[in-house]
Order: structure tokens, then sequence, then C-alpha cells
């Protein structure tokens, strides 16, 4: 039987398949279920937008106010 | 050295210089450097105002520890690792309260193992960016990234949203890089599904 015989077993596996750390066998058996399951590619799809999806949503910048009381309390505290 | 001779000058030369007692070398590590230590702090503790408490923290920590640093990693990691301690210093000292975990969103088997619902449903986190205007995206985003458990946010942020590579993300957090993949997996696993539930909530 193979290692990867469910939606499970292969969710389970989802990072290191994406991490590139899987053995080649593994690997293959993840290939062969989710080209035959709709579910796992639906899985695949937004298991693999979550960081860019968050990464952009929460993107901040530091305004030139913030910069300029980062350098008081550094000078200040520094001498 | 000229004011340009400081831009273009790499982080361990600044490091050197900033040793030996000079005040704008440290003063340019701190301009190329604040916006991602900023961002980093802003994404493990949730809000602005610790962000730039956190942000103050780990300066002066850098500029107390400098003459330590021993260039055995990238400056910038070495930050990174400051910032990181520092943010989850402040949230410790903070003692909020706790937060509702997020694994009711963990996703769902039958009893053979299969997948729970249709792909429809079980896609809707790919399409967050199109279904959710982009305000209550980034709230739920943040909100998302606070309700992890502590140290499956750590390794989320830099590795996922930082974008550092797993071995780094290990190496700062002193644990192998399996440990990092298990937390960064169960931190994707939980935001998929809250964003999908947003995503479905708002159809």
């Amino acid at each position: 039987m193979s290692p990867i015989s469910t939606c499970r077993d292969g969710t389970d596996r989802l990072m290191e398949y994406m991490d590139g750390v899987l053995d080649e066998p593994l690997r293959q058996a993840i290939d062969a279920h989710v080209a035959g399951c709709a579910r796992c590619q639906a899985f695949v799809r937004s298991y693999a937008a979550v960081p860019g999806v968050v990464r952009d949503a929460t993107r901040v910048t530091l305004g030139p106010e913030a910069r300029d009381a980062l350098r008081r309390a550094l000078a200040g505290r520094r001498s | 050295m000229s004011v340009d001779g400081l831009a273009a000058a790499p982080d361990e030369d600044l490091v050197a210089r900033a040793v030996a007692g000079d005040e704008p070398a440290f003063e340019k590590l701190v301009e190329r450097h604040q916006q991602r230590a900023y961002g980093l702090a802003r994404r493990l503790v949730g809000n602005d105002g610790d962000a730039q408490d956190v942000l103050q923290e780990a300066f002066l920590s850098v500029y107390r520890k400098l003459a330590g640093f021993r260039g055995e990693s990238r400056f910038s990691t070495w930050l990174f690792r400051i910032v990181t301690n520092a943010a989850l210093m402040h949230l410790r000292a903070r003692a909020r309260r706790p937060q509702e975990p997020l694994d009711a969103f963990l996703p769902g088997f039958d009893g053979d193992g299969r997948h729970l619902g249709e792909p429809a449903e079980i896609e809707a986190a790919a399409h967050a960016a199109e279904r959710l205007d982009r305000q209550a995206l980034a709230e739920r985003a943040q909100q998302g990234v606070a309700r992890l458990p502590e140290i499956y946010r750590a390794a989320f942020v830099l590795r996922d949203l930082e974008e550092m590579p797993t071995a780094e993300v290990a190496d700062l957090l002193g644990v192998g890089p399996d440990v990092v993949r298990q937390r960064v997996h169960r931190a994707r696993l939980m935001l998929r599904g809250y964003l999908g539930d947003a995503v479905e909530g708002a159809r």
C-alpha cells in the first residue's frame, strides 16, 4: 500500500513536499494522489496561497515620525 | 568616511566602525535595517505602539552587544534574532488575555481520511485577496497571526512573511529544521482555515 493513500496523509506532508525535503517515493505518491483528487488540488491551492496573502495583508511602513522617535530614543539612551 | 562612503559600506564594515565608536556608522546601520526590523516586530506583537517599543529595545540591545557580534551569521540575521527575542519578551511581559486558539480552523477529514467539503469551499483561502476588501483582509490576517500560538507565530512570521530560509529560522529559534517546518505547517493550516472561513462568510 502506498505511504500516501488518503488526503490526510498527503496534507500531513505538504510542508515537507513544498520545501523539497521528501524522499522521491513519497513525493511521487503525493503527486499520484493529488492528480486524481479534486479536493486535494483545491487544498494545495489554498495552502500555498497563505504565505503570500498574509504577507501582503500585514505589510507595514515605519513612518517618518516613528523614525524620528527611534533616532531620538537611541541618541538619548546611548549617550 | 564620507556620508556617501557610509551608504555604500557593507554591514560588516559599519559594525566594525560602530564598535570603534563611530556614531554615524551605527546610525547608518539603524537607518538601513529599521524598516525590516519594524515589520518583523509589528507582525510578532500585532500593534504599532508595542512594535515601536520593541524596535527601540532591540536597537539599544544591538548597540550594547555590538562589540560581541562575531560575524558568525549575517548582521541582519543577528539583528532579527534580537528583535524576535525582544518581541517575545514583550508579549510575555504583557501577559495578555490568552487568545482563543485557531484549532477550530484546522482542516477536517472524514473517517476514510478524505477532505471534508466541496473543492470550492476547500479552496476558499486562495481567493481571499479577490473576495475580501483590503481593510477586511488586513484585519483578518492580523487577527489570524495574533491568534497563532506563540511558537507557531514566530516560525511562520520569520519563514513565510519575512521569507527567511528554513535553516536560518531554525538557527535563529534554536530548534531543528524539522521543528520549524512542523510549526510553519501548523500555522499555515490554521490561517488557511481562518482566511477561508472569512471568504465563505463574505459570499
